[in-house]
């Protein structure tokens, strides 16, 4: 059975998958645009709200309380390590916050301390979140799956950033400054993926050196939100792409809304047309992998599309008679069981 | 439905939502910014800033804006101003190719870095606590 955390502008919402999808509203009225689930203790997993700070489960995603220690109610990032545990087993967790700050947890999640170092970036006075450009975020964070010491956060917009301390220091990197998606794969542990504002970028040494790749995508298509990994192919990925900000988004009226999905096929990006909906008309939805050779990509209304074939074919699901969905989906984690 | 009812053309946006569309506009990041000179945005938004800047006490009367605002893009637009006639290519692209503007260090100058700065404090003083998106069509 796979299940899916869908972070909707409204909430949060479960949805199983075993044959059709039931939906579970877990947390109302507020925007989510992370949920982590701890790989080394499933049970427990983390929610991002855009209002009401950081949020916990026990229960795997059955009910949810607030975390405390974490001031900021306006929580857009959060990750759990696989490879940095604590002494009860969990995973070390890193959130991020509007204004950007980083909270490190070293007890799997009891306590949340902030990390001054990111205060000190030297780079700071120029982030800015262009929508609201006297703000800025951290968007994303990613953590080395075999490496407790490598943690990489992301600004909207100011820079990707890299640690080998646990977060006591940082370097900028050459990654993409709009960091929309950074992704780590399971087993093939120095290669990153980032869907950044304008490029696709990749690394293979755990995000100290990045190479953009844009090969197969027509230039008119300039900007990158949501991207997934194969768990079993650390060279098959999925990225989304519109023309720009405003046709990805469907934000301002008057602006055509296209966008679609590629597929990266040695070396080069390929559109994914079969199973997807039209290019025209389709706001930007997010990707998820999940087990090998499974893709979910959930658009901005929120019809769910599963691949099981690596990408090269979605079928859209049926939902059933579950309760209500949300809207506007920010971002999917799924879990397999 | 009623044919001979013509269909209804959205509402143009009004100055206060330009004014506050150029700032926003003038206070991003320079990779958006490159992207909404790209789009002829940027030259727009100095535009309106200019334009609208020139008079800002009917939008006082109004209540649309406080004095602390509209002294704050009265500086704004002079700052504009004053740097476009020392650079009129400030928003030039140089004959670049998209994709090669959209990834150089176009716009990343101390001109621009003063602009941006001046404009984001702006920003917040028009948007208050919470920023807002500003999601309008601009003219």
């Amino acid at each position: 059975m796979e299940t899916l955390f869908i972070g909707y502008g409204d909430g949060l919402v479960r949805a199983t998958f075993n044959g059709s999808v039931k939906h579970e509203r877990v947390i109302d009225g507020v925007p989510v645009p992370m949920v982590a689930v701890d790989p080394n203790e499933p049970d427990r997993v983390y929610a991002a709200t855009l209002g009401r700070g950081l949020w916990r489960s026990d229960d795997g995603g059955e009910s949810f309380s607030r975390v405390p220690h974490i001031e900021h109610e306006l929580v857009w990032s959060v990750a759990v390590s696989t490879s940095d545990r604590s002494a009860n087993g969990r995973g070390t967790v890193y959130t991020g916050t509007q204004m950007s700050a980083v909270y490190r947890s070293v007890d799997g999640g009891e306590t949340f301390a902030e990390l001054a170092s990111v205060q000190r970036l030297p780079t700071k006075p120029s982030w800015s979140f262009p929508p609201a450009p006297d703000t800025h975020h951290v968007h994303q964070i990613a953590l080395s799956p075999s490496d407790p010491g490598i943690v990489l956060f992301g600004v909207e917009l100011g820079g990707v950033f890299r640690s080998v301390d646990r977060g006591e220091t940082w370097e900028l990197t050459d990654a993409d400054p709009d960091p929309h998606t950074l992704r780590t794969h399971p087993t093939a542990t120095g290669r990153m993926y980032q869907g950044g504002g304008a490029a696709y970028y990749a690394t293979t040494d755990a995000g100290a050196s990045w190479s953009r790749n844009l090969a197969g995508i027509p230039e008119a298509v300039r900007y990158f939100y949501s991207l997934a990994v194969d768990s079993g192919d650390p060279d098959n990925v999925l990225l989304s792409g519109a023309r720009d900000p405003f046709s990805g988004h469907a934000v301002i009226s008057g602006i055509p809304v296209w966008s679609t999905v590629y597929r990266l096929v040695e070396g080069a990006w390929q559109e994914v047309v079969d199973g997807l909906p039209p290019a025209d008309g389709t706001a930007m939805g997010t990707l998820a992998a999940g087990a090998p050779g499974v893709f979910y990509y959930v658009t901005e209304p929120g019809d769910i599309y599963r691949s099981s074939d690596g990408g090269g074919r979605f079928d859209r699901l049926d939902e059933g008679q579950g309760p209500k969905r949300g809207t506007k989906a920010r971002s999917v984690t799924v879990l397999t069981s | 439905m009623n044919n001979n009812v013509p269909p209804t053309a959205p509402a143009p946006p009004s100055d206060e939502q330009l004014i506050r569309l150029a700032v926003q506009n003038l206070a991003c990041h320079p990779q958006a910014q490159r992207r909404y000179v790209q789009m002829g945005w940027m030259s727009r938004a100095m535009g309106n800033l200019s334009r609208i800047g020139e008079d800002l006490d009917t939008l006082v009367a109004d209540g649309r804006l406080d004095g602390e605002q509209a002294r704050q893009i009265a500086e704004l637009r002079t700052l504009v101003q004053e740097t476009l006639e020392r650079r009129p290519d400030l928003v030039d692209e140089a004959g670049a190719s998209a994709r090669d503007y959209l990834f150089s260090s176009a716009l990343e100058d101390d001109d621009w870095e003063t602009i941006r700065q001046r404009a984001r404090k702006l920003h917040h003083a028009l948007s208050g606590e919470m920023s807002v998106f500003i999601s309008i069509m601009a003219k």
